[in-house]
């Protein structure tokens, strides 16, 4: 027992002396390889995808890091496709120079994408996105006569807001074969609930909006209505917890992905006809 | 008639039937002497330390209870000399020789005894609320048992109040300490005058951030949990810039309670640690006058009786004047400046009651750009102001041992800080405090009920953050706690304190309980105690964590529907004195901790936008060990404290109002905030040759965590969050990035501080003249370090120190 005691103060003493002593500060992390800031997401609105690369400064005043010999990938995770980014030099909006990576793809709905930065075939940091899926739309019986026609849906599988959701109806004018397609948009809409993402779509008000887009007055009947889409744009996960960085390793910044939803379904032929328009859905 | 409450406090505090023998009355000499005598001033004889080590150890040995012989014991009983009905709870006071022996209190029955008394010549004085003190001189061992009868007084209150604080020095109570005025000496300081803050630090769990900024972390609560009292009045900022100072000259303290936790339902509102300051009345039969003159403070006191016999009036004023003195002293500027006023007038009204008038201004400024040579254009002077005034009521009828007491406290803060020179956060806040407290004394046991009201205002203003306010809480609330004392071994105090707010948490209920065992009952030499309680708080006080010290402190209400800070104390020690002249102490603790506000550190450089809600806890063991004799004190004590605060997933908060812009969220995290001080070592030494004393001081404290960075970069989130292309070509603003939260450790802290004393006694005055170092080996101790900038700010280099200091008979 005191042998013991005797051996810890032996060790302690020592160590207590060493830490006394010691004077100096380490304000920055020592790490043998270069930690990364990059900015970016993978948009499915465009073929072009642009992400912003910068390697940390160790102090405020310091010039940027080389990004020389910097290689820049991206793996998708669902179907295994390799894309090798170039980089680019920008020039900044206040006359200095940066680096931005670019590469030609679209990504796609529901997949999942790392974006690899490295040296020599080593990657030092990664970031991580998930395209959202595409939601299910269930679409319940409309209800409400004329005007007030308002029909409910679910998108079964969507946990965040959709936005800039737009309505496009296909539809033909009287007398005339060719269809024209009619946006109405809807902004930011609904709630997230159980079930998924709920809105409601207010048929009655579009017609209206569809009979002033087609220059036609209110008592138009004979409007030929083909086909009922919904186009939502989806932001990943990240978009909704920014400054968490969850799904960077070894680098800061944002990372995500943008994608856009196509969805139609059939509106039930009888309140197609309460609308005023002939039912020429195709689905059917 | 303020000692009125001070002789109920001690009868609240102090063990009934304690009955502690103190078999040497060479070492226990010191007990009962005069001022002067304590100080080793007076009548100490010189002798080489080893000769009192080696007879005080002679004498513990041979009069220790193995060596006891023809021990009797003295049994009695204390009554009305009227009525002839026993008093419970009176005071009974034993002495030899001039030597206290024991004291304690009478049972139910007005019974008291002393055990294990060996045969000779006593003195027994019993006293009691409402009577005259009595004395009887006795030889043992006495044949029979002996009655006292006590006569009802006539001038009620100047018989019965007493005008001395006389604490007991034996009891334990699990998280408190109770610090002498006395005690303060033990500590070297800059200066001849002693001071609080000197000595709070020389605590086992206390952490300081040092020399500059004045802030405490006690047992893992962050300066703005605790509580501070003076005479009941809050002070909001209780020390001064230049860490060694509180806001409390010495002079005019009688003694101070530090629960380091676990403390009584009397308090409330803050859920880490109170620190509870008696002042003394000034003299009311003659004029008092002190002054001292030092490089750091100077100050004058001065006691005079208004009415000679009724009232009197204490006035201290205090002054720093080291910002003048440093460049000739130090080499190099000190920019602080800093001082304090305070005044009490204490009036007996009549036989049965007494009005208190109490006020306290501190002021302090400083430059915390650096400490050294100042760049004009980073001149960043900030400012703190308290102030706090009080009346205090007290009334204690001849029939009854209920004592009332009706207070009014007003205090407040205004703070002014310049993180940069071209931006000012001001921070004020205003209490308003009322009371009515009742004291029962229903012999051994006691009984304190009270009911409150309570009116906070805030009004901060947060520079270029944007973030302004105004805003107030209003609180009710009662509490009642007793002491009961189940047996001659055991004593139990429950609590309980309940609060209603006009925000925020709505109600609070806090129940307390605190448990005293003593094995060999009175005069045993060992004690046990616990304490157990759950405490909130609904004004918070917010810093900016990231600064290695912050004097910043913005104070609010908490949120509505937002949880507020809540903690559970758990508490248990041993005080031990195996022999007479050697004492060791040994606590552990836990507090769990919940709902506090702490600060999210965005990628955006010194900006504090956001707060998230973490949890976690303070655990820790703190031991002493004092070595008192005539010539010699001696205390080491280590503490080994573990913090942690632990953040699940959420959303981060807007400063005391919902955030604006996109919602940040925060990933879980744990870590050990910047207060977590593993290791902790303190050691005093104070030796007294006639006129002379020496004192030393090593204070060695372990690194305080703080957060590395990994490097910086252009932030570009917010052009990101657009969702359009212009983040490719935004500059963007200089961002940070941070490493693990405090998951780095600064350097340790350590000290030397020697001072040596010499005092003179004239026909008209004491004189005692100091010369000291502070930070005798030059320790270059870290006080601010920007991980931006990577400057760094120690703290105060080896500074020689004089001092002179004046007592006027």
């Amino acid at each position: 027992m005191k042998r013991g005691i005797l051996s810890y103060l032996c060790c302690l003493v020592p160590l207590v002396l060493f830490q006394a002593c010691d004077n100096t500060i380490e304000p920055l992390v020592e790490s043998e390889s270069t930690n990364f800031a990059l900015h970016g997401y993978l948009d499915m609105r465009t073929d072009q995808q642009i992400v912003r690369l910068e390697g940390l400064r160790p102090n405020i005043l310091s010039e940027p890091v080389s990004l020389e010999g910097v290689e820049v990938s991206t793996i998708d995770h669902t179907d295994g496709t390799v894309v090798i980014w170039r980089d680019s030099i920008i020039t900044l909006d206040n006359g200095t120079l940066g680096t931005a990576f670019v590469a030609n793809f679209r990504p796609d709905l529901g997949h999942e994408y790392s974006f690899n930065v490295g040296r020599n075939g080593v990657t030092e940091g990664r970031a991580t996105t998930r395209v959202p899926a595409p939601p299910v739309v269930l679409p319940a019986t409309p209800v409400g006569e004329s005007e007030n026609m308002k029909q409910h849906l679910v998108l079964i599988g969507l946990k965040d807001q959709p936005t800039k959701v737009h309505m496009l109806y296909e539809v033909s004018p009287p007398n005339e074969t060719e269809r024209q397609v009619i946006s109405v948009a809807y902004g930011d809409p609904g709630f997230l609930s159980n079930a998924g993402w709920e809105l409601e779509i207010s048929l009655g008000i579009d017609r209206f909006i569809i009979l002033n887009a087609l220059g036609l007055d209110s008592v138009t009947q004979d409007i030929r209505l083909h086909n009922v889409e919904m186009r939502a744009t989806l932001f990943s996960e990240e978009w909704q917890t920014q400054g968490s960085e969850f799904n960077l390793e070894n680098a800061h910044g944002f990372f995500g992905s943008i994608g856009v939803f196509d969805g139609g379904w059939d509106i039930d032929s009888s309140a197609v006809r309460k609308l005023g328009f002939i039912d020429n859905q195709q689905r059917n | 008639m303020i000692y009125a409450g001070i002789f109920v406090g001690n009868l609240l505090e102090a063990p009934p039937n304690q009955a502690l023998r103190f078999p040497s009355p060479l070492i226990f000499g010191r007990i009962g002497k005069s001022r002067h005598e304590r100080d080793g001033y007076g009548l100490m004889s010189i002798k080489p330390i080893w000769l009192s080590v080696a007879l005080a150890c002679f004498l513990a040995w041979f009069t220790s209870p193995v060596f006891a012989q023809d021990t009797s014991s003295l049994q009695g009983r204390v009554l009305d000399a009227e009525s002839r009905l026993t008093l419970p709870g009176a005071t009974l006071l034993l002495t030899r020789n001039g030597v206290q022996i024991g004291g304690q209190a009478t049972g139910p029955r007005g019974r008291f005894e002393f055990k294990d008394l060996s045969a000779g010549t006593y003195v027994l004085t019993a006293s009691f609320v409402g009577f005259q003190s009595k004395t009887d001189t006795l030889d043992l061992p006495l044949t029979e048992r002996l009655d006292m009868y006590l006569a009802p007084v006539q001038t009620f209150l100047e018989e019965i109040l007493v005008e001395t604080q006389q604490l007991d020095e034996s009891r334990f109570v699990a998280g408190l300490e109770t610090i002498r005025s006395e005690d303060l000496s033990r500590v070297p300081m800059p200066d001849v005058s002693y001071d609080l803050a000197g000595y709070l630090v020389t605590l086992p769990g206390v952490v300081s951030t040092g020399d500059r900024g004045g802030q405490l972390f006690i047992r893992g609560g962050t300066p703005t949990q605790n509580l501070v009292l003076i005479d009941g009045m809050r002070v909001f900022q209780p020390f001064h810039v230049v860490g060694f100072y509180s806001a409390f000259p010495a002079d005019i303290i009688s003694y101070a309670d530090v629960y380091a936790g676990g403390f009584n339902a009397r308090y409330g509102g803050r859920i880490s640690s109170v620190i509870d300051i008696k002042t003394r009345n000034g003299n009311k039969e003659k004029v008092e006058l002190s002054a001292s003159v030092a490089p750091f403070l100077s100050g004058a006191q001065v006691s005079l009786p208004v009415r000679k016999g009724d009232t009197s009036v204490m006035l201290s004023v205090r002054e720093s004047l080291i910002d003048r003195v440093s460049p000739g002293l130090l080499g190099s500027d000190l920019p602080f400046r800093f001082g304090d006023r305070y005044a009490k007038l204490h009036s007996y009204l009549n036989q049965t009651s007494s009005l208190t008038l109490t006020a306290l201004q501190t002021h302090d400024e400083g430059n915390l750009a650096t400490g050294g040579d100042l760049d004009p254009d980073a001149y960043r002077k900030s400012t703190w102001k308290n102030a706090a005034y009080g009346m205090k009521y007290m009334y204690l009828p001849e029939s009854q041992a209920v004592m009332t007491s009706l207070s009014v406290y007003y205090s407040s803060l205004k703070s002014r800080y310049r993180p940069t020179r071209d931006e000012l956060r001001t921070s004020d806040i205003e209490d308003v405090l009322m009371s009515i407290d009742f004291t029962y004394l229903l012999g051994p046991n006691q009984i304190h009920f009270g009911i409150f009201g309570n009116t906070n205002f805030f009004d901060y203003k947060l520079g270029r953050l944007g973030t302004a306010g105004a805003t107030g809480v209003t609180s009710v609330g009662s509490f009642i706690e007793g002491q009961f004392q189940i047996s001659d071994y055991l004593r139990i105090e429950p609590g309980a304190r309940l609060e209603i707010f006009s925000r925020g948490l709505k109600n609070s209920f806090g129940p307390r309980l605190r448990l005293i065992f003593q094995p060999g009952g009175q005069g045993g030499h060992h004690q046990f105690s616990a304490a157990w309680g759950r405490y909130h708080q609904q004004i918070v006080g917010l810093n900016n964590e990231q600064d290695v010290s912050d004097v910043f402190t913005v104070w609010a209400a908490s949120p509505n529907n937002t949880p507020v800070p809540k903690a559970m104390h758990m508490m248990a020690g041993w005080k031990g004195r195996p022999l007479p002249w050697l004492e060791l102490t040994t606590e552990v603790y836990r507090k769990n901790l919940s709902s506090l506000s702490f600060p999210v550190f965005g990628t955006v450089i010194n900006k504090v936008a956001q707060f998230s809600s973490v949890n976690g806890y303070a655990q820790g063991i703190d031991t002493k060990v004092e070595i008192t004799n005539q010539d010699v004190f001696f205390s080491l004590s280590y503490s080994r404290g573990f913090v942690e605060y632990n953040r699940p997933f959420q959303r981060a908060k807007g400063i005391f109002r919902p955030s604006v812009g996109g919602a940040t969220y925060l990933d879980p995290i744990t870590f050990n905030p910047p207060h977590d001080r593993r290791n902790q070592v303190n050691i005093m030494f104070q030796y007294q040759l006639g006129a002379n004393k020496l004192g030393v001081r090593w204070q060695y404290g372990s690194g305080l965590p703080f957060t590395q960075v990994n490097g910086y970069y252009a932030g570009l989130s917010s052009e990101v969050e657009a969702g359009n292309t212009d983040f490719v070509t935004a500059p963007g603003s200089v961002s940070v990035s941070r490493a693990d939260p405090y998951g780095s450790r600064l350097p340790s802290y350590h000290r030397l501080d020697v001072t040596y004393e010499r005092k003179k006694t004239f026909t008209f005055a004491d004189v005692t003249a100091m010369v000291g170092l502070i930070n005798a080996y030059d320790r270059a101790n870290i006080f601010e370090y920007n991980i931006f900038t990577g400057n760094r700010v120690d703290q105060l280099p080896i500074i020689p120190s004089i001092g002179l200091r004046v007592d006027v008979q």
